[in-house]
């Protein structure tokens, strides 16, 4: 079917494309060698014990269905949804606000916007540096603020739900780039739609519930959807805090798969959980999108 | 049209060029290595490590000219073999690397390891006759050896005489010669040590029984625990001992819980902090069961430092002195290039010269057994770790000991957070290890 659509070309055409491939062809071959092929191949060995060294051992089913009965597992998956639950929502909030703030009409706002987005291109690992730092119990600012306000004296990484809930409050200092696609959604609303509001008028708040909150909803569901897959993968900030402690509390559902692949070298195993992973991440994205369907306008106002 | 499709050609020459000469460059600079040259990893990137190791290094070099040894330092902690697992299965491991003997037969189990058998059997056959036989038996894997042992170790219990005089304890009731200390003679002690500041927090602790090595498997070993059942090629995380060695952590707790000891921790010495950092040194904390290379950082960061060296607690009064040891090892990963020049340079430091450079640089025990009767080697405290060895006993070298420790750690933390009771968490270390142990049944190990 494809050769005949080919031969339908004519020369010049033929040319072309095979020009426009070749162009191309950096990303054809980067795609094609890292990301399809591992793809396939890690379906492949998720059915064999593999350490990397010896021969894989073909198991069937045996990796999906010990799986099932790892307890770890469970306790992974639990974390990973417990994070996503708080740091999606308050993902959005935060960008959200940064984005209103970014967009205010001031002379310094570029200075506003540089110093809200930087801690943006920091890498991960050296905010998790800092966060332990700013929380340690005797030294930390934030240990200090909170202490001052009644809370106990406590390193709150001790704790399997403070220790999580540490890593969501870490995540928000990466919200710049959300903050970002935020704020165009925000500059792509035209300024007529506030004009008729306020003529009406309609107060800032309704404003926003009503203008500006409907017309950037494709802007969150797409940051919704983003930041499912992030929080399905989340890992490197405890790898550095917690090391998946205490007791398993930050063990996430990544940490896990790491910790299988590289650590106990059973790749196969890892590849088991991998596949699962991404069920389990296209599965919540398409119930995402079709409920979001209901509430996602995107309506286009001339 | 014309220029413009020859601009186009030109390009796609110029970028295919570029495309095809990457990769070729980098094989040709991996060709570059000298033939002659053996690249070292190792994880022990302390201070103290580095110096040793290069000291080693450096003898080597000078007993063999021919030979260049790249010493190269592996960041992420001792036991953390991530990065030669990645680095062996993608062709650019080392030839040589330091690993934790407790490791090794996991590791040749995987198939990491180059068998070492068919080269000491050329050069020396007796060669397993001058090590202690606990550190050779560690290093086997069904009946062939994978590694070479360097130093071994011993736990005991070091004590701040200034502190306990401070809180009006006679440091004289922990001296060895009166036997090792029971459970309770510590709790009682360390009842007077602690000390709360204003806000509520330890700012004095006698001791934490979590603590440094503190693990579950040290306690356990005070009960008599065996670890694992041969016949069964089951592992017995729920014996008796162990079940007491979480008890003992648990009934700790109603002293300090959990969350007061990792403040105290956090702030008087937290993960990322420097060796020099450290509660026992800076008169924070009376008691710490530590090992031997211990005492190499008290020379170099607290020399000032009036401690003495007793035996781990027991459990019961009038009970026999007892300690465990594992120590490390040199191994030859899959892959390795030029196999003669670096058995030569594995040979060396395992051997009564490298070993006895380790072992003044470090602190640790040797397991060259000529070396044990060298008085030199061991000054003052070190004296008494040497002595040690005598009562010690050794990690049975199962195949899974990574998920085992780290399953064994968790369930120590649990029960400290009163999240499980023994019984539970250490059912949960069986479920979830047992199935790993399993492909490897039956076992074939020498008690």
């Amino acid at each position: 079917m494809r050769a005949s659509n080919f031969h339908r070309l004519n020369r010049r055409e033929r040319s072309h494309l095979i020009k426009g491939l070749l162009f191309i062809s950096p990303w054809l071959v980067g795609l094609l060698v890292f990301t399809i092929y591992p793809f396939l191949y890690s379906i492949v060995i998720s059915f064999t014990r593999y350490s990397g060294f010896l021969p894989p051992i073909w198991l069937g089913w045996q990796n999906y269905q010990r799986m099932f009965h790892d307890a770890l597992v469970w306790q992974s998956l639990y974390n990973t949804f417990f994070y996503a639950v708080f740091a999606i929502p308050l993902g959005v909030i935060v960008a959200i606000i940064l984005a209103l703030a970014m967009n205010r009409q001031l002379y310094e706002v570029a200075v506003y916007r540089t110093a809200l987005y930087l801690p943006s291109i920091l890498p991960l690992f050296a905010l998790s540096l800092v966060t332990l730092v700013l929380i340690s119990p005797q030294y930390g600012l934030v240990s200090y603020v909170l202490t001052a306000l009644g809370f106990p004296q406590m390193d709150y990484l001790s704790d399997q739900n403070t220790a999580k809930l540490v890593i969501v409050a870490l995540a928000q200092l990466g919200a710049g780039n959300a903050a970002l696609i935020f704020l165009a959604g925000l500059r792509a609303i035209p300024q007529t739609l506030y004009d008729a509001a306020r003529i009406d008028g309609a107060s800032r708040l309704r404003c926003f519930w009503s203008i500006t909150l409907p017309m950037l909803s494709p802007v969150i569901l797409y940051n919704i959807i983003t930041g499912l897959s992030a929080a399905l993968q989340v890992f490197q900030q405890a790898f550095i805090m917690t090391g998946g402690g205490p007791a398993h509390g930050t063990l996430f559902f990544f940490y896990y798969l790491y910790n299988s692949a590289f650590a106990y070298a059973q790749l196969g195993y890892a590849s088991a959980l991998a596949v699962f992973l991404f069920v389990i991440g296209v599965v919540m994205a398409l119930v995402l999108y079709a409920i979001a369907q209901r509430f996602v306008n995107y309506e286009q106002v001339s | 049209m014309r220029v413009r499709s020859s601009t186009a050609r030109s390009l796609l020459v110029v970028f295919l060029l570029l495309f095809i000469a990457a990769p070729l460059t980098a094989c040709r600079l991996g060709r570059l290595r000298n033939p002659r040259e053996v690249v070292y990893w190792t994880t022990d990137t302390s201070d103290i490590g580095v110096r040793a190791e290069k000291a080693v290094v450096r003898a080597f070099e000078q007993a063999n000219p021919d030979i260049h040894v790249r010493l190269v330092f592996i960041p992420g902690g001792t036991g953390n073999d991530t990065m030669l697992l990645t680095a062996v299965r993608g062709g650019t491991g080392p030839d040589v690397s330091r690993m934790d003997r407790f490791e090794i037969s996991q590791m040749a189990a995987i198939g990491l390891l180059e068998d070492l058998k068919p080269l000491i059997e050329k050069h020396e056959p007796h060669l397993p006759d001058h090590y202690l036989p606990f550190a050779w038996q560690e290093t086997l894997y069904k009946g062939d050896p994978y590694a070479l042992p360097t130093n071994t170790d011993a736990r005991a219990l070091l004590y701040n005489k200034d502190m306990l005089r401070a809180a009006g304890v006679d440091p004289t009731v922990l001296d060895p010669v009166h036997g090792p200390p029971t459970f309770e003679t510590i709790k009682r002690i360390a009842l007077k040590v602690n000390h709360l500041n204003t806000r509520g927090s330890f700012d004095r602790v006698g001791f934490i029984p979590w603590y440094d090595q503190g693990f579950p498997t040290t306690w356990a070993m005070a009960y008599g625990a065996r670890f694992y059942n041969l016949a069964a090629c089951a592992i017995t995380p729920t014996e008796p001992a162990m079940q007491h060695s979480l008890q003992f952590t648990y009934d700790w707790t109603s002293i300090m819980n959990w969350n007061q000891v990792s403040a105290f921790l956090e702030t008087f010495q937290p993960d990322n902090a420097p060796p020099s950092q450290n509660a026992f040194f800076s008169g924070q904390m009376a008691m710490v069961a530590a090992g031997n290379w211990f005492l190499q950082n008290i020379q170099e960061y607290a020399p000032g430092l009036h401690y003495g060296v007793t035996y781990l607690p027991v459990p019961y009064a009038s009970q026999a002195p007892y300690t465990w040891s594992g120590g490390f090892s040199l191994v030859m990963p899959k892959g390795a290039h030029n196999i003669e020049d670096t058995y030569r340079f594995m040979r060396f430091a395992a051997g009564p010269e490298g070993q006895r450079i380790f072992t003044r640089e470090t602190s640790n025990l040797p397991t060259w057994n000529e070396l044990l009767s060298d008085r030199s080697l061991f000054p003052s405290n070190n004296a008494f770790f040497a002595h040690l060895l005598k009562f010690s006993r050794s990690r049975p070298p199962l195949p899974v000991w990574s998920a085992l420790w780290d399953e064994l750690g968790t369930a120590q933390e649990r029960v400290i957070l009163h999240e499980a009771s023994p019984e539970r968490a250490l059912q949960a270390v069986y479920q979830q290890v047992q199935p790993q142990l399993q492909q490897y049944c039956p076992l074939t190990l020498t008690p």
